[in-house]
């Protein structure tokens, strides 16, 4: 193996010269032009250049620089982000989120750039959002990234087709918990040979609101203001969970295949009695616009809940590799801003791209090459236009509901995993085996025991101290 | 007695074959069936109705999947043809006992097989050091010399027999002439292999793309599919997270993803046979040593 | 003593290309196999970030599952490779055992196909057949009234699915290799055996077979290689990552996937693919080794 050595010797040697060699060699900007890089993700148009050109004339006649926009395909844009991020390549903003281009993971390995000292001199900007928006871009104390502002607040709910909740006369005041719905189901069951009953895929059928900690399996519940910590597969409330789902597949309002046909229903066929949906502003729009007929929402839990780092669900951020950091923050300001410039963006060119019903609702052109579905990825959504069908006055709401809704006590906790890194990949590793039991295709009672013992043998306690630790320190800073 | 033995072949064979064949045919059913009646009767092996909406709509507008097929084909016919030849120049040295280098050149091969320094050193190496980011050559050059295929057509070489060259020498063959005279035309099925392999694999190609391409103009036919596979993933698994809006994203529907199958897959099954005329009999060694 | 002559030289310029592309896309980035050993940090790059010595191991080999995987990664993948050769193989023999030129390419044709499926394509066509309400096995077995199966809550069959859809994708271009192989041989071999009045089954047995030793033992070694490494699309998408089915069809690439999916530590995923490397590379070796003591020509390297 002398050979071998020597050749790890050589390669080593020769990749540390070409790092060297790096550093000199990045690309160099043409004199005076400064031109931003911005990935986003969304599906590529084929007009994009038609309104780039426009859209960088305006951006230079107000703040002198240009900006590329690189749209990256939705379902690879993580993958993408995570080779750019990663090999730190250089850029200027990104588009990061709990659900694509984790926000948490990239912030917590220093791929965003600290925006405090540069938000201290917008003080407007900073505060035209409520607090707890920049809380949930806050990573060890410092903003890493301005939320693109949309509607926070939602409420657990039940879906039901109208026409349905018609034909079998659903009280749908009367409607508190979800076993309320069991006679519909029934009739479902009889009376619609096409349709299964209920869909039970994403039901939170907790009575209380947990705070997820940042730690699989680990919870806090938000009524109890102490910050206890709860192991949240051992509840009673999952367990009674898991009793109903399994007493519904018996009775056949489940499908019976419904493990190994799980995520297969995004199509816009109604083929359940019953699904659960995120209700917030806007959604019954949306869901008219995806199934062709009008769903009503049925909320499950009385209050509006504000998730916890709901905010993650949609960002901004300024990458550490940037040159223009200050410019970068500017353009998102502007487009946060500048409603014409955001509808821009969104929307195209009026007339070509869209045309405008009124003032403030617009009809999309079809087939002109401009029809994009991510304006939530270039700044605050309430400055978007309505698009024909969306209720005006709906943004105005929703940004109420923001204001007035109820903050969890813990909100601007973050879990620190370093001391529980180990654990945690095990324990998301367990969480993921046994997700299946919730759809009540087994028998619980055996599996639900096996799921906490492999939970427990995972580091399940190890982990729950550690946060429990880490929520005592935080209560303890707040209250001083 | 002869005939019997090779029933018994193509009845194994036609097996097979079917059994390979359907799960196609089913593709290609679910590609002509409309969505309604596949979400009342799920796959089936004929199409229960018959509707050509699925290919309307990809070549609603056909610039992109015409344009894919010239990149896929370009980077596929330039990677193999250079693969094939920068391959069959490595494993000829191999091949040869007499070659000073063998066992270190052959364990330099074989040795990037196993290790590699996984994605991001690459990646870091291609975008920022040989600037192939977007650019039609990173879909040829990294993947150009496969230690597999090296293998492969190092073994056949040592097949060859040794007389052969050995009776070239003495005929005053000079070792250029003997690869050109001797070599080559007792190789053709093992070029022909490696090169459907290297074919397929490049034809099969995505993740190269995913991970250089950004540019519309340079993304190949397999990402064409694979990138709506991966839209519908993404909203699976992410559901819960995402933003309502991006629920609403057009995602087209079964027989749209399968007939893309189609539209990407075919081409090479028409290429295949090809391939097939060079692993015909009578190339063999016996004829030209006699 | 081999001389540095002409021929020498002959090869070594032969050599050169591939050498060079090699050392540029595979050597050059290998330096990379020190992040299994690193806290990696976006910000500090792979140089800067700080040394955690094994500690990224540790999340596989703590586990516990890590037992289980490990015996579902060596037996699903062992016998996956002796599966797939030996169909292979035997698909090549009977394809070089006839004579119509049209079938031959027929056979080979549709053997390829599903090669050209991905396994996304793969894994909503299994579906498709093993759904349990609306799949044609299903309904198959219904019309011989048989008792519908719910084939993804058992995973009892799943490591016979598994191995069949594996050599399945596969056997059409591997049974191409070997076909090429036999098609390699000096026909007056036969011409012999025919004055000598050997019987089919004996030429094949004495003479096809040991032709392609060679190559089947080099398949073998490549394979064995990769024995702790598992075709991930096979894995995830023809289970459709189902918790109940992980008893017997969970494999390292899967559980790393499922793991680190969420919080994604480069360094951890990097400590894994080193651990498949090396344990990969003492087995080549080892086996390499023995295969050299019996036949040198057959050895790898």
């Amino acid at each position: 193996m002398k050979f071998g050595k020597r050749l790890l010797a050589t390669v080593l040697a020769v990749v540390l010269m070409l790092s060297l060699a790096g550093c000199g060699g990045e690309k160099k900007e043409e004199a005076g032009e400064t031109k931003l890089l911005w990935y986003v993700l969304g599906n590529k148009q084929r007009d994009m250049e038609t309104v780039m050109t426009e859209f960088n004339k305006r951006v230079k006649e107000k703040l002198g620089f240009t900006v590329d926009i690189q749209v990256i395909d939705t379902g690879v844009y993580a993958e993408k982000m995570n080779m750019i991020i990663s090999s730190g390549e250089e850029f200027d903003l990104c588009f990061t989120s709990s659900w694509s281009n984790d926000f948490l993971k990239n912030a917590k390995n220093g791929a965003f750039y600290a925006l405090d000292d540069l938000l201290a001199e917008e003080q407007d900007f900073y505060n035209s959002i409520p607090e707890y928006t920049w809380n949930s871009a806050r990573i060890n104390g410092k903003v890493m990234a301005v939320p693109n502002y949309q509607s926070y607040t939602y409420y657990e709910a039940a879906a039901i087709p109208k026409r349905l909740a018609e034909k079998y006369n659903v009280d749908v005041e009367a409607v508190e918990e979800l076993q309320d719905l069991e006679p519909y189901f029934e009739q479902i069951k009889k009376n619609e040979p096409n349709l299964y009953p209920l869909n039970p895929i994403g039901f939170n059928l907790q009575t209380w609101i947990y705070f997820g900690t940042g730690a699989p399996a680990v919870g806090v519940i938000d009524a109890d203001a102490d910050g206890k910590v709860y192991s949240i597969y051992e509840t009673d409330e999952y367990e009674q969970k898991l009793a109903l789902v399994r007493d519904y597949y018996k009775k056949g309002y489940i499908r019976p295949d419904v493990v190994s046909a799980a995520g297969e229903e995004q199509t816009n066929t109604i083929k359940y009695g019953c699904w659960r949906v995120q209700a917030g502003a806007g959604t019954a729009a949306n869901l008219k616009d995806q199934y062709g007929e009008e769903i009503i929402e049925i909320p499950l839990l009385k209050e509006p809940v504000l998730s916890n780092n709901g905010a993650r669900a949609t960002m901004t951020a300024v990458s550490r590799t940037s040159k223009h950091p200050k410019e970068a923050l500017q353009l998102v300001k502007l487009l946060n801003e500048d409603k014409d410039l955001y509808n821009l963006i969104y929307f195209g060119i009026e007339g070509k791209h869209y045309e405008k019903i009124d003032d403030e609702t617009v009809r999309i052109i079809p087939d002109g090459g401009y029809a994009t579905t991510n304006g939530f990825a270039f700044g605050s959504q309430f400055n978007s236009y309505y698009i024909e069908g969306q209720e005006k006055g709906l943004w105005q709401q929703a940004d109420e509901l923001n204001r007035r809704a109820k903050v969890m006590f813990l909100d601007g906790f973050e879990l620190n995993t370093d001391n529980i890194k180990t654990e945690i990949a095990n324990l998301s590793a367990v969480e993921k085996e046994f997700d299946y039991l919730v759809y009540g295709a087994e028998d619980y009672e055996k599996l639900h025991k096996e799921f906490v013992e492999k939970l427990k043998s995972a580091g399940l306690e190890k982990v729950m101290a550690e946060v429990q630790k880490q929520i005592d320190e935080f209560i303890a800073n707040k209250n001083k | 007695m002869k005939k019997e033995k090779s029933i018994i072949s193509h009845i194994w064979l036609i097996l097979a074959s079917i059994l390979c064949l359907i799960p196609f045919i089913v593709v290609v059913s679910v590609s002509l069936t409309d969505e309604a009646t596949l979400n009342e009767f799920g796959y089936s092996i004929f199409p229960k109705t018959f509707s050509l909406d699925a290919y309307k709509y990809i070549f609603l507008d056909p610039e992109p999947i015409i344009r894919s097929y010239g990149v896929t084909i370009a980077s596929t016919v330039v990677g193999t043809v250079l693969a094939v030849l920068v391959m069959s120049f490595l494993a000829y040295p191999l091949s040869r006992q007499d070659f000073k280098f063998k066992s270190v050149v052959s364990f330099y091969v074989f040795f990037t097989m196993l290790f590699s320094g996984g994605l991001v050193p690459s990646y870091m190496l291609i975008t920022q050091y040989l600037y192939l980011k977007d650019n039609f050559w990173v879909l040829v050059l990294p993947g150009l010399v496969t230690p597999f295929h090296v293998i492969l057509f190092r073994t056949f070489f040592q097949q060859l027999p040794g007389e052969l060259f050995d009776a070239a020498k003495i005929d005053g063959c000079s070792d250029v002439r003997m690869i050109f005279q001797v070599v080559l035309p007792l190789s053709k099925p093992v070029f022909a292999t490696v090169a459907l392999l290297g074919a397929l694999t490049r034809w099969n190609d995505w993740y190269t793309c995913l991970l250089y391409i950004n540019d519309e103009n340079l993304v190949t036919l397999q990402y064409q599919l694979q990138r709506i596979m991966k839209n519908v993933e993404l909203i699976k698994t992410q559901m819960s997270n995402m933003p309502m809006q991006m629920m609403n994203v057009d995602v087209p529907t079964e027989s749209v993803r399968m007939a893309l199958a189609v539209v990407v897959s075919g081409p090479m099954i028409l290429v295949f046979p090809f391939f097939q005329k060079y692993f015909a009999k009578g190339l063999t060694v016996g004829s030209v040593k006699g | 003593m081999k001389k540095f002559n002409k021929t020498q030289l002959m090869y070594c310029l032969m050599a050169l290309p591939g050498v060079l592309l090699l050392f540029v896309f595979c050597y050059i980035p290998i330096g990379g196999l020190v992040i299994a050993f690193k806290d990696y940090r976006y910000d500090l790059g792979i140089l800067k970030s700080p040394w955690v010595g094994f500690k990224n191991f540790e999340f596989f080999f703590a586990g516990q599952d890590a037992k289980r995987i490990l015996f579902n990664t060596i037996t699903l993948n062992l016998s996956y490779i002796i599966l797939g050769i030996v169909v292979a193989v035997l698909f090549a023999l009977m394809l070089y055992n006839i004579r119509q030129r049209i079938m031959i390419k027929a056979y080979q044709t549709t053997m390829m196909l599903p090669y050209f499926l991905s396994w996304v394509v793969v894994g909503c066509m299994a579906y498709g057949f093993l759904n349990p309400t609306a799949g044609i096995i299903n309904g198959i077995l219904e019309k011989f009234g048989v008792d519908m199966i719910d084939w993804y809550a058992k995973p009892k069959y799943w490591p016979f699915i598994l191995g069949f859809f594996s050599v399945w994708k596969n056997v059409g271009i591997n049974c191409i290799i070997y076909y090429a192989g036999l098609m390699g041989i000096d026909d007056s071999l036969f011409e012999a055996a025919d004055l000598d009045g050997a019987s089919r089954l004996q030429k094949i047995w004495h003479i096809s077979i040991p032709s392609i030793i060679p190559l089947i033992i080099t398949m073998t070694l490549l394979a064995l290689g990769n024995v702790f490494r598992s075709d991930f699309g096979l894995f995830y998408q023809v289970t459709r990552d189902i918790g109940k089915l992980y008893e017997t069809t969970d494999v390292i690439d899967t559980y790393i996937f499922r793991a680190l999916n969420t919080n994604g530590e480069i360094g951890m995923s990097a400590a894994v693919g080193f651990f498949q490397s090396i344990v990969g590379f003492i087995t080549i070796v080892l086996v390499n080794w023995i295969v050299r003591r019996i036949e040198k020509d057959n050895a790898l390297f």
